[in-house]
């Protein structure tokens, strides 16, 4: 079969149906003056990946204290297209001379289409001061099949 | 290039090799990967390495934001044992995958002292326990596993449980892949 530009345009449009319907966005509520106060970090961040970028997109960046003294870190994630995507991270605390420490297995996380999605991480390790998070977008791939 | 971009086939051919031209390559003889990275392989029905991994670092860290364990003796490590995680799926595997990063990563905390086994003669002020549970379900050719780690955490004194968790790791698919 020879295929030609009316071809081509039903299998774009059928593409395009495919990708809408898995599109199922939220919607949220939430207090419009909140009773928390968030402990806001500046941070540096180095985007390779701007598609990345746009499905994890780091909102805000918060540091606590658990009550014995650990470091705490908290990244609000945003999803700004309209479906759900899945994303990995993973973070790395480092110690008062930046040494790595240890680092954290990749975890997945899902954020719904325009949703915001809280990732965490409590340093386990008495000295540990500083911290990396790397978000990558999921690599799942059939053996034998090139990665996406 | 008016031609080229004019001809179906041509634009089909481009489009897939720029689909197929992926980061990095694909598992052909073995190779040496992170165990902590992304491209370890995911099984959807049974528990793999990484998921053990994940489960620990999840739990030692729920329970230190929950400041479950209490410093019983200060100026010196508050002692747990980590007894024993009971495996209630119908699969077999070794749930010390699980409780040897528990304890590693309790005694990183610095303030942890971890009891060998019950029969050693200490003392323990507390006692982390549990069980991995699962279950199965499909709809069509896609399957679901859902694993539920449930971990209890007891006051040796007291036997009061101070502090629980239930950390599930839900996997859908049709069968096994590479990568998160």
């Amino acid at each position: 079969m020879k295929l030609t530009f009316p071809h081509l345009r039903r299998a774009a449009a059928a593409l395009l149906l495919l990708a809408l319907a898995g599109c199922a966005s939220v919607n949220t509520v939430e207090p419009a003056n909140p009773q928390g106060v968030a402990n806001k970090i500046p941070d540096k961040r180095i985007i390779t990946d701007n598609s990345l970028n746009d499905i994890a997109y780091v909102v805000e960046v918060d540091g606590a204290r658990t009550a014995d003294g650990l470091p705490r870190v908290q990244v609000m994630l945003q999803n700004n297209k309209a479906a759900v995507k899945n994303v990995n991270y993973r973070f790395t605390w480092f110690d008062a001379q930046r040494i790595q420490l240890y680092q954290e297995p990749y975890h997945p996380v899902s954020i719904e289409g325009g949703a915001s999605q809280a990732i965490q991480s409590t340093a386990t390790n008495a000295q540990a001061v500083d911290w990396k998070l790397e978000l990558s977008s999921s690599v799942g791939y059939m053996p034998g099949i090139p990665p996406r | 290039m008016k031609r080229f971009i004019h001809h179906p086939s041509s634009c089909i051919l481009f489009s897939s090799a720029l689909l197929l031209a992926g980061c990095g390559s694909p598992p052909g003889n073995s190779q040496y990967i992170d165990p902590n990275g992304q491209r370890m392989i995911v099984d959807t029905g049974r528990i793999n390495f990484q998921d053990f991994n994940t489960t620990a670092s999840d739990l030692v860290q729920a329970m230190l934001n929950a400041n479950a364990i209490k410093d019983k003796h200060p100026g010196s490590p508050t002692l747990v044992l980590v007894s024993t995680i009971t495996n209630e799926t119908d699969q077999q595997f070794d749930t010390d995958q699980l409780t040897a990063n528990i304890r590693s990563s309790l005694l990183q905390t610095g303030r942890i002292q971890i009891i060998a086994s019950a029969a050693s003669g200490a003392v323990p002020d507390y006692i982390l326990a549990g069980k991995i549970m699962m279950d199965k379900t499909y709809a069509g050719n896609i399957n679901q596993s859902a694993y539920s780690f449930d971990i209890a955490l007891t006051d040796a004194t007291t036997s009061a449980i101070v502090w629980e968790n239930n950390h599930q790791v839900v996997k859908q698919g049709k069968g096994s892949s590479v990568g998160l």
